[in-house]
């Protein structure tokens, strides 16, 4: 499966990656994200904006994504941290894009 | 502008893996080279005292990144490998085994090793174990089974997350500290009680004000306590005491170090074709002129960009205040920044258990932060720190008022 990436500096990236994979660690492994905090929801550098259409596939949210998202500046209605979603088949050909880290 | 080929990194940590994946993104095409004294790929050390201390897990998920993204970015492998010196004169850089490694720009990211007791407790036996590698995670893992008496020393970030871990493995865990509360160099004071409060609640013994003065015995050890004499038996001690740099090559090889390798802003020690980036480098802190040394993820990070960038004569990234991280049981304690003596301490909290913020402010404006189980707080405290505004103190303890309208 793949997913299709738009870096921070606006180029896209069509990543390989394997279901079970956890999507920050597919982001990090092409140097498209920090992944400072290893994925325990405390650094939001893996935030990334779902496209529309793939949104409503990914798991919900917990209150504690929810509430580290809630403090971000460039958060909008489509973002997520990439830490918190794991790649499923029905996630093959997802867009997104990499959000500025802050 | 491109940088002079051949860069050799020395150590594999989290530095490293940033420094190779800013300096590709830079552009940089040459060789790197990048030597570690384990034998395994840079891996994440957060997860040895916590998860990995619980659950088998295998070692490839530890890993920063894959073999694979090495092996795709160029980079010449020297693991298990330790560095006998430095010849600066010719930049070369000499391995075990007498071989030589040519360098343009060195960098050196060697990170650092737990500080052992300065009492009779420095020798190394089965049942005294220091926490740093995964062999030591390994190690321990193995001895810690239910009902086994652990006796921690040192209650810093490491020391409280491995009694938490240990207390869920089903240990009896005491902590010793020499400090009148955990968490002293880290935390404010009331951060320190929250926490002491929160492994109590969850059985551990917490002994402040002690260290160990005297280790008798073998299997188990039998503690004497330096203050009360109380004798403490452990069937394994660990011992947490901080951390030293492994700057010995550095020394060796004339660079100017001070309880680190002395830095500046891009990185660069006093020889300009050696770096050194990671919990190995000291520098001023951004308001201070005494240099500081930061042991932290995000710093190795924040290193390794700023290194790459000077190496590849790009624009220096930002420096922004350090962040750290700790988890203990369910708590989850987030920190920006370092505060000053003179700074004052503002706390934050709604009502909900387990819940604090401490806001550290200097004349009127936010400088660091120390958040438990209020990540909201932590990511906001970030915000208003690099708003670098004077805010009201008592509109930072009100927590009617939302911290996104400051």
């Amino acid at each position: 499966m793949k997913v299709l990436v738009q870096s921070r500096t606006g180029e896209m990236h069509a990543l390989q990656c394997d279901p079970g994979a956890g999507l920050m660690k597919v982001l990090a492994e092409s140097d498209l994200v920090e992944a400072t905090c290893g994925g325990e929801c405390s650094c939001a550098t893996c935030q990334v904006y779902v496209d529309p259409e793939w949104l409503p596939m990914l798991p919900v949210q917990s209150a504690l994504e929810r509430e580290v998202l809630d403090e971000l500046v460039m958060a909008n209605e489509h973002s997520r941290l990439a830490c918190q979603i794991v790649l499923t088949n029905e996630l093959d050909g997802m867009k997104l894009e990499v959000a500025r880290a802050e | 502008m491109n940088a002079a080929s051949p860069i050799v990194i020395v150590g594999a940590g989290q530095a490293a893996v940033q420094l190779i994946g800013s300096l590709r993104a830079y552009g940089y095409t040459g060789s790197l080279a990048l030597i570690g004294d384990e034998p395994t790929l840079p891996y994440h050390r957060p997860p040895l005292s916590k998860q990995y201390l619980l659950e088998s897990t295998p070692r490839v998920d530890l890993l920063i990144r894959t073999q694979d993204y090495y092996d795709r970015n160029g980079v010449d492998q020297h693991l298990g490998r330790s560095v006998t010196g430095i010849d600066r004169e010719r930049r070369r850089l000499r391995l075990s085994g007498d071989e030589e490694l040519p360098y343009a720009t060195l960098v050196i990211a060697t990170g650092g090793r737990p500080r052992t007791l300065a009492s009779g407790a420095t020798q190394s036996g089965r049942a005294i174990q220091m926490l740093r590698t995964i062999e030591d995670a390994e190690r321990i893992r193995a001895e810690a089974k239910p009902g086994r008496r652990v006796v921690l020393v040192g209650g810093g970030y490491v020391g409280l997350e491995v009694a938490a871990s240990l207390v869920s493995a089903g240990c009896d865990v005491t902590i010793v500290e020499s400090q009148s509360r955990v968490l002293a160099r880290a935390a404010s004071r009331c951060i320190s009680e929250l926490m002491m409060r929160i492994h109590a609640r969850h059985g551990a013994r917490i002994i402040t004000g002690e260290t160990v003065a005297d280790i008798a015995g073998a299997d188990p050890l039998t503690l004497t306590l330096t203050v009360s004499r109380e004798q403490v038996i452990a069937d394994l001690l660990l011992v947490g005491v901080g951390m030293q740099p492994n700057s010995e090559i550095a020394e060796a090889a004339g660079l100017q170090c001070d309880n680190g390798v002395i830095v500046d802003a891009e990185c660069k020690s006093s020889d300009p074709a050696i770096y050194a980036i990671g919990d190995v480098a000291t520098r001023p802190a951004a308001k201070a002129l005494r240099n500081q040394r930061i042991e932290s993820v995000d710093n190795a990070v924040q290193m390794g960009k700023q290194a790459a960038a000077s190496i590849s004569g790009a624009p220096r990234p930002p420096r922004t205040p350090p962040l750290f991280w700790s988890d203990q049981y369910a708590a989850k304690l987030q920190m920006v920044g370092v505060p000053s003596d003179r700074a004052q301490c503002i706390t934050r909290a709604d009502g909900t258990p387990d819940k604090l913020s401490c806001f550290f402010t200097e004349e009127g404006r936010v400088v660091a932060a120390q958040c438990v189980n209020a990540a909201g707080d932590f990511m906001a405290a970030k915000r208003l720190i690099a708003a670098n505004r004077t805010i009201k103190p008592a509109d930072l303890s009100n927590p009617n008022i939302k911290l996104r309208d400051l």
